[in-house]
């Protein structure tokens, strides 16, 4: 009886962290989404670091289009990091809009980057001539 | 029985906690995207520039002013510039011209998607006048619809990047536009039946309800002018090109009705 206690309340103490820490981490990413970087990794629209890139807008394109946009990932932490990338873009798209982010001719994954280190990059979409007409949001992760 | 059952919810639920911890301290930035896309347009012509096509006046060169297509950050482009040979003694353009022909009250539209490699003086060096539009193939461009820039050492009323429009010699429009022409941007001109509107990235920048007539070139080029008054004349004269000016054209379409 007492050992079934004991793993009823390891199975609750789990589930309530599990779920604290799952809460923590919606509410991080939501402020990461808004206006705050990883302390270990920025992105920014200048080579100086001065303006974090939070969202980025495309505005109004056509089906056919493409278009991209500079950014700027430094590394803030003070050992190396390996960069990988993740986008829901062509999920929400069902595979109409591709987008690329990339350095020195190909992609960022995998590129690693020392203390210290920004590296210009060239984020970009490109919209089928067969994509639906409407408005598209999605989410990028930028990790290591 | 139940022990194990409790067991096994205990390890999955552990399996979860652990993934969710690590997931949520693994470093990384979220940003979030968006468009809003539309219908595409009907285009009489559209120029990806994977090759040569006849439509552009390849074989035109001015000092040492180039034209080719290329590959630049993945995309096909024509490439065009002139380079820091370019001096005072004479003429340097890379003009890429394509002949039109058009009605004083056809409605035409022209969209261009392209990037330089500096912005003509604005913040980092560049000399000459550059542009993008459309014009009626005069010496001195009495009839003009374009976006155009002219380094410092032009008149300061065409330095800058601009919106520009003249009829019959007479500037209907010089509207600064605050851009960075090294990022690519899509370009539109619209010559209306209201007037001539100006577009980047989509987004009106500049209109006037005058339009220019007699227009017969549809041209971009960087070339070393350096434009100027005297008694109330414009005049232009070369100027010494100290690096390489470039531009990349990723495409032009264009639509006329």
């Amino acid at each position: 009886m007492k050992r079934r206690f004991l793993i009823a309340l390891l199975c609750a103490m789990a589930i309530v962290l599990a779920g604290a820490t799952y809460a923590a981490y919606v509410l991080w990413s939501g402020n990461v989404t808004v206006n705050v970087t990883s302390p270990d990794i920025g992105v920014y629209w200048d080579g100086q670091g001065t303006q974090p890139v939070s969202t980025i807008p495309f505005g109004t394109l056509l089906q056919g289009d493409r278009s991209n946009k500079t950014l700027y990932i430094k590394n803030k932490s003070s050992t190396t990091l390996t960069l990988s990338y993740t986008s829901t873009l062509s999920s929400v798209s069902n595979g109409e809009i591709a987008d690329t982010w990339t350095y020195a001719g190909g992609s960022v994954n995998g590129i690693p980057l020392s203390p210290g280190q920004v590296i210009e990059t060239t984020y970009a979409i490109e919209i089928s001539s067969t994509c639906p007409v409407q408005a598209f949001n999605w989410v990028i992760d930028l990790g290591v | 029985m139940n022990s194990l059952k409790q067991l096994w919810i205990f390890f999955s639920v552990s399996i979860v906690f652990v993934i969710s911890f690590v997931y949520a301290f693994v470093p990384r930035v979220s940003i979030s995207g968006s468009v809003n896309v539309q219908p595409a347009f009907a285009w009489d012509w559209v120029d990806e520039f994977e090759s040569m096509n006849p439509r552009w006046e390849w074989d035109y060169q001015a000092g040492t002013g180039y034209h080719f297509p290329a590959t630049i950050d993945g995309y096909s482009v024509a490439e065009a510039g002139i380079t820091d040979g370019s001096t005072s003694l004479s003429y340097s353009d890379c003009s890429l011209h394509s002949f039109v022909s058009l009605s004083d009250t056809d409605t035409v539209i022209a969209e261009m998607r392209l990037r330089c490699t500096d912005d003509n003086g604005i913040t980092v060096p560049g000399q000459g006048s550059r542009g993008w539009g459309f014009w009626d193939g005069t010496e001195w461009g009495n009839n003009i619809a374009w976006f155009w820039s002219a380094s410092p050492e032009s008149d300061p009323m065409f330095t800058g990047f601009l919106a520009g429009v003249r009829r019959d010699g007479v500037f209907y429009l010089l509207q600064q536009i605050s851009i960075d022409m090294r990022e690519w941007h899509t370009y539109r001109i619209e010559i209306l039946s209201s007037g001539t509107k100006f577009l980047v990235d989509r987004v009106e920048v500049a209109f006037t309800s005058y339009k220019p007539r007699n227009l017969n070139k549809l041209d971009l080029w960087i070339d070393n002018y350096r434009i100027y008054f005297v008694n109330g004349e414009l005049r232009k004269e070369y100027l010494n090109v100290g690096q390489n000016e470039k531009m990349y054209i990723d495409w032009v379409k264009m639509f006329v009705q």
